[in-house]
């Protein structure tokens, strides 16, 4: 399991998750799916990049 | 000593010079018989020295005698006046001065003194039948050290001995049990065979074949025809003191221990590398190909030919009798040489099949029952190996060819591979076939000769019947993966470059589907490794030629993985899951650049105590320097590493130039110190070509919802309450790639 999430971790971001994330269009449990931890975890990522990516401006 | 000399001199002026020539003289030997006769070493040191001294004076009075020089004779103090050769043999004869030498106060050192006495007896009469008899006997009972030094002396007069002394000495020799005898025997037998080869045996002719040898070098000569006759009727081994004794120590049917038997195979060789026995060693090959024939003492038997044939024949082409091509030649005629060793590594694995049975701790692992197992004098390992090195030394031979049928290939597997005894016949076999070395005679060397190769990889190497791919080992693999190239380079589907490593240059290559399904089924996971990382290197080793082929060969590569990965996933098989894994990790390392050396597993504490030094690397055209710390044992794969993290570039984004040239990948495994450059290297970034930015395998995947849906479902498909452990493990923190 974790070797598929290492192969996960070396792609590059998918760009359809993120685009969902970025854009806010669905819902947050859609978003978010829980049923799927790995799923969820991945999102929750992406979520803390783009927040981190935020601060980061802001304190520019 | 010296006032009877003094005394000498005066008394002749008053006296009959004659008469206190001989009063004086035989005054020194009565004396110098005296101290030999002392209890203190000292004094008896002192005879014999005297004694030897009297004989060298006597020396120059002989030659002076006949040379007709009385006047050097009156006048020389180097010689004596009135003792002769002849009264002086008669004195040490009635004084009986061996027996009080090798008598009950018998010293070493005074043995070891006393061969000059003796040579000078042969020299100007004999050494009688009682003396060499008393030398003989005096060895009884003795130290070995009293002994070692008797059978030096023995030795020492050897060369002078009549025919019935040596004849003598010889019949002692025969009648030492086989099983009693010793190093130091075989050391008497070494020195008293070489110091007694028959003169008369053709010395000339090994001058005359060094002469011709230099005259011609390798230029070739046309082949006549010559006249072979069988070595018996040009030579006689009984002619030869204690060489067919040797021979027959070494045999499996002499009592001799294993250790001895060795050594009389050593004696033997440095006995018949000596000139005269040019026609001799010659009667030996023929004798060692017999035995062969009659798997009879092989080990033994071809270790000597072996031996022969590389010390005693010149390495050349010409048609020579004292040239390696051409007895090998005329042994072939005779005994065919390769059949016979094959024939014999299959009765010889018969025979110990046989013993193997009654063994109640036989397995095919057990390396220690494999190393003691004893059929015929030499343990099974030895027996094992002698014959592969000597049928490889036959087949490699360059200038007289001698090859493996495709039948004598399948015999030669079916016995060490598929009914081996022991597994470790199995690698050695592997290794021995797989072995591709460079050597001097052409630039590569294969076991097989190009023909065969073929059939070797088709019909072998092929069928799964005859190489299990389930259970290969890495040297089963090194093995295929020798001949997978070497067959795809005959048939023009790779180029062979640099340090071996290869470019694809036709993608229907042979051999392609065999790995993928060793990749499938093989178990032993260090022989998956090798194998994932050949059929990567298929992939990327493309040849610039097929450039617009690159993109679909890898887009197919990933969509095979995840293949895997999706029928792992339905078939729940966790072992094709992993397999698919490992080929995409490998695959996406192989892209970027990065390869074993440069991941090195090792510890940096193994550099911890190695020299450390700074080398400074250029970014052109910027000029941006940056100081990299590397040891002297690293490689420059590992500078590579280095500079790429320091600059924060990808391994394919930058070429390394030093010296003046670039550095190519293909050198990565070379130690800094063995590139000898320590900077300043300077680097330029490339353009990574969009082709292998669209066919990245991460691209490929990551742009493929399908696939990363397939992760996902692999990651909740493990519900075996894993998850917390896999949380702990995790790298949460990893930075995500922007596409």
């Amino acid at each position: 399991m974790k070797s598929i999430w290492d192969v996960l971790m070396r792609l590059p971001t998918n760009i359809n998750i993120k685009k969902k994330i970025y854009l806010l269009n669905d819902p947050w449990e859609t978003i978010l799916d829980s049923s799927n931890i790995y799923r969820l975890l991945y999102c929750l990522q992406i979520v803390e990049e783009f927040a981190y990516d935020r601060e980061r401006e802001r304190n520019k | 000593m010296k006032l009877l000399q003094k005394a000498q001199v005066v008394l002749c002026q008053f006296y009959k010079a004659e008469e206190i020539y001989e009063f004086t003289e035989i005054a020194e030997l009565e004396l110098a018989f005296k101290f030999l006769t002392c209890q203190y070493l000292e004094k008896r040191l002192k005879g014999i020295n005297e004694i030897k001294e009297i004989s060298e004076k006597i020396e120059f009075h002989e030659y002076y005698m006949k040379t007709n020089n009385l006047q050097a004779v009156i006048a020389s103090q180097k010689s004596t006046k009135y003792l002769n050769a002849s009264r002086f043999v008669k004195w040490v004869l009635n004084n009986k001065v061996f027996e009080l030498i090798l008598g009950d106060s018998i010293h070493i050192e005074i043995v070891k003194r006393c061969s000059d006495v003796l040579k000078f007896m042969a020299k100007f009469d004999t050494i009688p039948l009682e003396i060499v008899d008393l030398f003989w006997s005096a060895c009884e009972g003795k130290h070995e050290a009293l002994v070692r030094a008797i059978y030096d002396t023995i030795i020492e007069i050897s060369s002078v001995l009549t025919k019935e002394g040596a004849e003598r000495i010889h019949s002692k020799i025969l009648a030492i049990p086989h099983e009693e005898i010793n190093d130091i025997h075989l050391n008497l037998i070494k020195g008293f065979a070489i110091n007694t080869l028959p003169r008369n045996y053709d010395v000339a002719d090994v001058i005359k074949a060094q002469e011709s040898t230099d005259d011609t070098g390798d230029e070739e000569t046309e082949k006549k025809p010559r006249e072979i006759k069988h070595p018996r009727e040009e030579v006689n081994e009984n002619d030869f003191y204690c060489v067919p004794l040797l021979w027959s120590l070494m045999l499996d049917s002499s009592n001799s221990n294993p250790h001895s038997a060795e050594l009389a195979l050593t004696v033997l060789s440095t006995v018949l590398k000596e000139g005269p026995c040019q026609k001799l060693k010659r009667l030996y090959l023929y004798e060692c190909f017999e035995n062969l024939k009659k798997n009879e003492s092989v080990s033994q038997s071809i270790n000597l030919a072996h031996y022969i044939l590389t010390n005693t024949y010149y390495n050349t082409q010409l048609v020579h009798e004292n040239s390696l091509s051409t007895i090998l030649e005329e042994l072939d005629g005779k005994f065919s040489i390769v059949e016979s060793i094959i024939s014999d590594m299959e009765v010889y694995q018969a025979r110990v099949k046989k013993t193997l049975e009654t063994q109640k701790d036989y397995s095919k692992s057990n390396t220690a029952l494999r190393e003691k197992l004893r059929v015929g004098k030499y343990p099974y390992h030895i027996n094992f190996n002698n014959r592969l090195v000597f049928l490889e030394f036959m087949i490699t031979y360059p200038y007289y060819e001698m090859f493996l049928t495709e039948k004598q290939i399948e015999r030669i597997w079916s016995l060490y591979n598929e009914n081996a005894l022991f597994d470790w016949d199995q690698s050695c076999l592997l290794k021995w076939m797989g072995r591709r070395e460079m050597n001097r005679y052409s630039d590569s060397m294969l076991i097989l000769r190009k023909k065969e190769v073929p059939f070797f990889f088709n019909e072998i190497l092929s069928d799964k019947s005859k190489f299990s791919y389930e259970n290969m080992t890495q040297d089963g693999f090194s093995c295929f993966e020798t001949y997978f190239k070497v067959i795809n380079q005959l048939e023009n589907k790779f180029r062979i470059g640099k340090s071996s490593n290869f470019k694809v240059i036709d993608l229907d290559y042979i051999g392609k589907n065999q790995l993928w399904e060793m990749f499938l089924v093989c178990k032993n996971r260090d022989t998956l490794d090798m194998i994932v990382n050949l059929i990567l290197e298929c992939q990327v080793r493309i040849d610039d030629s097929l450039e617009e082929k690159k993109g679909v060969l890898w887009e197919e590569l990933s969509s095979r993985c995840m293949s895997l990965l999706k029928e792992g996933n339905a078939s729940k098989n966790s072992k094709l899951i992993d397999r698919a894994v490992l080929l995409l990790m490998k695959f996406f390392d192989k892209f970027e650049g990065k390869s074993e050396h440069e991941s090195d597993s090792r510890s940096p504490e193994h550099y911890r105590y190695m020299h450390m030094m700074n080398v400074v690397v250029v970014l052109k055209p910027t000029n941006a320097s940056k100081t990299i710390q590397i040891g002297y044992m690293q490689t420059l794969g590992t500078l590579r590493k280095k500079i790429g993290e320091a600059f924060g570039l990808n391994l394919n984004e930058f070429k390394i130039t030093a010296k003046g040239a670039l550095i190519d990948r293909e050198e990565d495994e070379m130690q800094i110190n063995e590139y000898g450059f320590t900077g300043p290297f300077v680097i330029h970034k490339v353009q990574v070509s969009a082709n292998q930015g669209n066919f990245h395998p991460k691209n490929i995947i990551a742009s493929n919802q399908e696939y990363i849906d397939l992760l996902f479902s692999l990651l909740s498909s493990d519900s075996s309450g894993n998850l917390s452990i896999f949380l702990t493990r995790i790298h949460t923190k990893t930075k995500f790639q922007i596409p």
